[in-house]
């Protein structure tokens, strides 16, 4: 991760600051989420300050592991209605492998995201989408997925992250409850970290950090970056709640 | 109770896909695949090419290229790598437009920068049977 965002940064002019601002709003989320491992404030000295570890990627780029689980029930709207009286509807999904396999030259600052994105979003508008869950192994990793989701040109995550606020009081909540950088990484359940906070988002039950207008939430996952190619699998969903 | 045993320094793992590319690595020849069929020309090395899963020969890379992303990895994952950090991990593509995971080695290496000229050289492993390929800043 540490030659795709030295990459970034070279061809799109991108800032740590910029990358240190998602670490920062996922904190401030964080600290709103009883939950979470990580509730102590983050200031952008604090992002640059950190020690390095593989550069560019500092000590606040990178997850903790912890220990953890989760658990979400899916279920035919009959049965779930026997069970509760919120449900929540997968509205699309989409999923690839094996991304840019046969690429020789991978453009390693684009992953599967791309193709993931444009089968979604011919589901479903962008703007219709309330906030978002976004797999956050670094805070790189999630600029570049919402570049490849197409909330704004490629390259220009920076300038994106820079024009809005990222917390869950903000015009475009990512990461809401903290993600992985904020309340840890629990081994392989890591991922599922970003499902079940848009379910409680979407029940409104994000206890102290709930976002105010929760209707309809995007949920992504990467598998390996390996060799820049994406050769796991990288995937996305969309969820609503329904009256 | 077992000792505790000092971390080992990994090495590659020989299989017979690409047992070939570490034959050659032992005789300091950078080799890549190249299809029978098509002509495209593929690494890391893999049963069949790519594009038209046609049969493959091995190819000697001139073994030069530029440096297309780095890293100095300051904690490695594996403790025992712990005597030769920072690690220079390096991303080449060849001149033959393959692009290849390595580590930077040389006297110079703290100099490199983004698009830096690049030649192979061969690092011995306690392994004697293999030999790492890996990359000095060319002059």
């Amino acid at each position: 991760m540490a030659l795709i965002q030295r990459l970034h940064m070279e061809q799109y002019g991108t800032t740590l600051e910029q990358i240190g601002k998602i670490a920062i709003a996922q904190r401030e989320n964080a600290r709103n989420n009883p939950q979470a491992l990580f509730r102590e404030p983050m200031s952008m000295q604090d992002y640059l300050n950190s020690r390095m570890i593989s550069d560019p990627i500092r000590l606040f780029d990178c997850v903790m592991p912890c220990s953890g689980a989760e658990c979400i029930i899916l279920a035919s709207e009959d049965r779930a209605r026997q069970i509760t009286d919120k449900l929540i509807y997968l509205v699309t999904d989409a999923e690839i492998s094996h991304y840019q396999v046969a690429n020789m030259l991978p453009d390693k600052t684009t992953f599967g995201q791309k193709v993931v994105g444009e089968r979604i979003f011919k589901e479903i508008k962008r703007e219709d989408i309330d906030l978002v869950e976004i797999y956050d192994d670094y805070p790189i990793a999630v600029m570049i997925q919402i570049e490849d989701l197409g909330f704004c040109k490629k390259g220009d995550g920076g300038k994106f992250v820079d024009a809005h606020d990222l917390t869950y009081t903000g015009d475009f909540p990512v990461n809401t409850g903290g993600g992985e950088l904020s309340v840890g990484q629990a081994g392989l359940a890591g991922g599922y970290l970003h499902l079940v906070e848009a379910l409680r988002q979407l029940r409104r039950e994000a206890e102290g950090h709930q976002v105010k207008k929760a209707e309809r939430a995007l949920v992504t996952g990467i598998g390996w970056l390996n060799y820049g190619r994406n050769l796991g699998t990288t995937a996305a969903l969309v969820m609503e709640r329904r009256k | 109770m077992a000792e505790a045993r000092m971390p080992q320094k990994s090495i590659p793992k020989v299989n017979k896909v690409d047992q070939p590319f570490w034959e050659g690595a032992n005789r300091e020849k950078f080799l890549l695949q190249k299809c029978k069929s098509c002509g495209k020309v593929q690494f890391f090395p893999r049963v069949a090419c790519v594009d038209c899963f046609g049969e493959l020969d091995w190819i000697e890379s001139k073994g030069t290229g530029k440096i297309h992303s780095f890293t100095l990895v300051r904690v490695p994952r594996n403790p025992a790598f712990k005597d030769e950090v920072p690690i220079y991990y390096i991303n080449v593509i060849l001149d033959e437009d393959v692009i290849v995971e390595s580590k930077l080695i040389g006297d110079n290496k703290e100099k490199v920068k983004m698009g830096d000229r690049v030649k192979a050289v061969f690092q011995q492993t306690h392994d004697p049977a293999i030999k790492l390929p890996c990359f000095e800043l060319a002059e």
